[in-house]
């Protein structure tokens, strides 16, 4: 687990409002985790946008607070972001201790083809995060799904056939599906289908109409 | 077309659009997903037009996920009725949405595809969108 990478903050005056701070290039954030009293955060965006870029949720990285000269390891926890534009307004940074272990969720990637795709099938990832617990060392930056196993139509990978690092934990149900292939859907089935929606509307419009069920306000 | 199975209410007042959407902004299900740019009612018929339009051009490939619902009936007055006389009767559903919504969502085809499939489907809406994809461990979304 490489941690060459330092982001330089400082604590913030949380009397001044995040949004006069993002005004002035910043982004408000807070530090918190294991029995420690947690730091309001303002850091530089260009600085934190390429370390997240870099690292996402799922490395370790150097976090320097420079007017507490503090300097811990850290892991995203959490990165809000705007809706349309995608800038960043708020970031939770999880302090680590060495040999504690953590919970955090890592993305799931699909590797190589299933056979099934030849046949017409579709591989739908249901999982795209997982859940895991494991010791900071031992944190995969991602989890790798192998396709080939997929093959025939209707099978299924669930998590416990995952092959997870040595030292890390899935934390939720073994039974949960990871990736499934689904049969192409048939041009007939979809014309059914339409028949079948336009009669629904006719009788969603007579109970609309009906009397009684209904009271305005 | 999508509409509600019953309604607590037949009628509703028409409301406001402000703000964004905080929620149901970003790209869960699938791999790319039409984000929103604007705050518009979506009509049931331009959500099925989209929907289908996806549909065809990835030939029935792949899944598509529908990110919004039109629950909220447009009431219309008869035509060439006078003014007064209560409110009109319920004529059609549409979806409340506001900037920074996803619409749609794909997978399961290449990225070109996907992104071809979302650009016509958007033709289909009566607002700006973009193509947005999925963020991956908090590194934000690509357009």
């Amino acid at each position: 687990m490489a941690q060459t990478l330092t982001l330089e903050a400082q604590s913030r005056d949380t009397q001044s409002t995040p949004r006069a701070l993002r005004r002035e290039g910043f982004v408000p954030g807070v530090l918190y985790g294991n029995q420690f009293d947690s730091v309001a955060l303002q850091i530089p965006e260009r600085a934190l946008s390429r370390v997240l870029n870099t690292v996402g949720t799922t490395r370790l990285f150097s976090l320097s607070v420079s007017d507490r000269s503090l300097s811990e390891t850290v892991l995203v926890r959490a990165v809000q972001r705007h809706p349309v534009t995608g800038s960043l307004l708020h970031i939770d940074l999880y302090r680590i201790v060495a040999g504690q272990a953590i919970t955090t969720a890592v993305p799931v990637r699909a590797h190589g083809e299933a056979p099934a795709t030849e046949e017409g099938g579709v591989v739908s990832l249901l999982l795209n995060e997982l859940e895991i617990e494991c010791l900071p060392a031992d944190l995969p930056e991602q989890i790798v799904v192998d396709l080939s196993a997929l093959t025939e139509m209707d099978s299924v990978i669930y998590v416990s056939d995952l092959s997870l690092p040595e030292g890390v934990t899935a934390l939720i149900d073994a039974e949960a599906v990871v990736a499934r292939v689904l049969a192409p859907r048939a041009a007939e089935e979809e014309e059914e289908a339409e028949g079948a929606e336009e009669m629904i509307e006719g009788e969603v419009e007579a109970q609309a109409e009906a009397p009684g069920e209904e009271s305005e306000e | 077309m999508l509409m509600p199975k019953r309604l607590k209410h037949r009628k509703q007042h028409r409301g406001r659009m402000r703000g964004y959407a905080w929620r149901g902004a970003e790209v869960s299900f699938g791999e790319f997903g039409l984000k929103a740019l604007e705050p518009a009612w979506i009509t049931s018929r331009q959500i099925e037009a989209a929907r289908r339009v996806i549909v065809r051009v990835m030939r029935r490939g792949g899944q598509v996920w529908i990110r919004i619902f039109p629950d909220k009936p447009v009431t219309m007055r008869a035509a060439e009725t006078r003014m007064g006389s209560g409110k009109g009767a319920v004529d059609h559903y549409v979806a409340v949405v506001k900037p920074g919504r996803v619409l749609f969502e794909v997978s399961g085809v290449d990225e070109a595809t996907a992104k071809d499939a979302l650009w016509r489907a958007a033709q289909k809406l009566p607002i700006k969108t973009v193509v947005s994809a999925r963020s991956e461990a908090g590194r934000g979304e690509e357009e």
